[in-house]
């Protein structure tokens, strides 16, 4: 009995419960952890790696993908799901523009995006997508932004936030982080060096290696948006930056 | 009505958020026969393992090893039906391109483009995942190109690498060989000792089939090349 009411998408089990929603929100807390911090000058996302011996690194292949001028987002979990969904992103983000003729503003691509998402758990009988996001932007009238959407198709906005695995010890070091003396923004350098510490928890402190990580922020220089994606050597830098404080810490 | 009784997806999540038709069909894909692919520095080739059960059989009559576009090839571990449909949508997708642009499509575009087409089957009403994993070569840009994409519609970009039955030896011992400044004629002996690296019985020309991409487009080797070639290994 269990089993039918958990292979079909659309319809309540007894409790209240879509099963298949909560089996996706599953498979998008397994994978690759994607941290985001919102500074007051900028937001960053940071997330991991894999990293294969035989696998040709001349051709890039960006975990944090560019949806227009002023938005990225990241994926985790079903990484071809995620592939379809961020090309649906491109395609509202640019529709807006065409139909207005200016900038998606960040929270309504969330909820565009959102509302697919909501669909494939209510109508046809369609598995839900298995991906969270992050998404990082600017736009004119909140400026700065960070966001995260779920396989339900519940987003929200956030200063501080991790999806993928082990998001619960990495938003708890997080709230250390950033709110134990009370919360101030911080600056971008200052997130940098907040998400190179998470990123060492979820990863082990061992295994944290540029060629694990990518890291890519966004800036508003004069009127147009600027995207950052983290060099091997500044990546390196901050962990050898990470790795001096906590010797010193520890001493 | 069976249209109606199939029109969600098959392919759902299980509690621990695994998808497991698709573990299933890499498991088809992972019992499949071989197949290699490395880049060289003028080149890229593809290989795979082509046995048949009975000497009655016509060798060389269905191919494993199919051209897309001039430049681009692919061959395939897992199920032989599911490649021949993927093959036809792959060359329809590169001739689309072409309608369109009015220039060759470019070998990530068209990873791209298959891979979506897999993706989709593992979310449509109806459908299983395909059984197979696919290893697309190419050539454009002034370099080579290797992609592998999965029954999930995931994809990766590969310097060499092994799929299908033994992929685990295979990559290891690529792990071990791969150079980057290999010649496109080392790389297939490469590729051939890789595949005899568990391979059940005598290796023959009949048996295995190549393809390689280098400036000049893809092909097929015929029979007589694969045989200088596995006349030069030990």
């Amino acid at each position: 009995m269990a089993r039918f009411f958990d292979s079909r998408t659309t319809i309540f089990s007894p409790e209240g419960r879509l099963y298949q929603v909560e089996y996706a929100m599953e498979a998008a807390s397994q994978s690759g952890t994607c941290v985001g911090l919102l500074a007051k000058n900028g937001v960053l996302l940071a997330t991991e790696r894999s990293v294969d011996k035989l696998m040709d690194t001349s051709i890039p292949v960006p975990r944090i993908s560019w949806l227009n001028e002023n938005i990225a987002c990241c994926a985790t979990g079903n990484t071809a799901d995620g592939n379809v969904l961020v090309n649906q992103l491109r395609m509202i983000a640019q529709q807006y523009q065409f139909n207005f003729g200016e900038m998606i503003p960040c929270e309504q691509l969330v909820t565009n995006l959102c509302d697919i998402k909501q669909a494939y758990t209510q109508y046809g009988g369609k598995r839900p997508f298995g991906v969270s996001f992050l998404y990082m932007g600017w736009d004119c009238r909140f400026g700065f932004q960070l966001y995260q959407s779920d396989p339900s198709g519940n987003y929200s906005g956030w200063k501080a936030t991790c999806i993928g695995r082990k998001s619960g010890a990495a938003m708890e070091m997080l709230q250390k982080e950033l709110f134990s003396k009370g919360y101030v923004s911080p600056s971008v350098e200052e997130a940098k060096d907040v998400a190179i510490k998470v990123m060492g928890m979820t990863l082990g402190r061992d295994s944290l290696t540029p060629e694990k990580l990518e890291i890519a922020f966004v800036q508003r220089y004069g009127n147009t948006t600027v995207f950052h994606i983290l060099e091997k050597n500044e990546i390196h830098r901050l962990i050898e930056r990470n790795n001096n404080l906590k010797r010193r810490v520890g001493s | 009505m069976a249209t109606e009784r199939y029109s969600f997806s098959l392919t759902t999540f299980s509690p621990s958020g695994k998808l497991v038709q698709l573990e299933y069909a890499l498991a088809a894909v992972s019992g499949g026969a071989p197949s290699v692919g490395i880049i060289a520095s003028n080149g890229v080739v593809i290989a795979t393992e082509n046995k048949h059960k009975s000497p009655l059989y016509e060798q060389h009559s269905v191919h494993r090893v199919e051209m897309i576009y001039n430049h681009i090839g692919m061959v395939y571990s897992g199920m032989g039906p599911d490649y021949r449909l993927l093959v036809k949508q792959a060359r329809k997708i590169a001739q689309t391109y072409y309608l369109t642009y009015k220039e060759p499509i470019p070998v990530s575009q068209l990873v791209q483009r298959v891979a979506t087409l897999m993706q989709e089957y593992t979310q449509s009403g109806g459908v299983r995942p395909f059984g197979v994993s696919l290893l697309i070569c190419g050539w454009d840009n002034d370099r080579p190109y290797l992609y592998q994409s999965d029954p999930s519609g995931a994809y990766f970009a590969w310097k060499a690498t092994a799929m299908g039955k033994n992929a685990v030896n295979g990559k290891t011992f690529l792990e071990k060989r791969y150079s980057e400044d290999l010649e496109l004629d080392d790389a297939v002996h490469t590729a051939i000792l890789t595949l005899k690296e568990g391979f059940e019985g005598k290796m023959t020309a009949d048996n295995i089939e190549i393809g390689i991409c280098d400036q000049n487009g893809f092909q097929r080797l015929d029979p007589a090349s694969i045989k200088d070639y596995l006349a030069s290994i030990p």
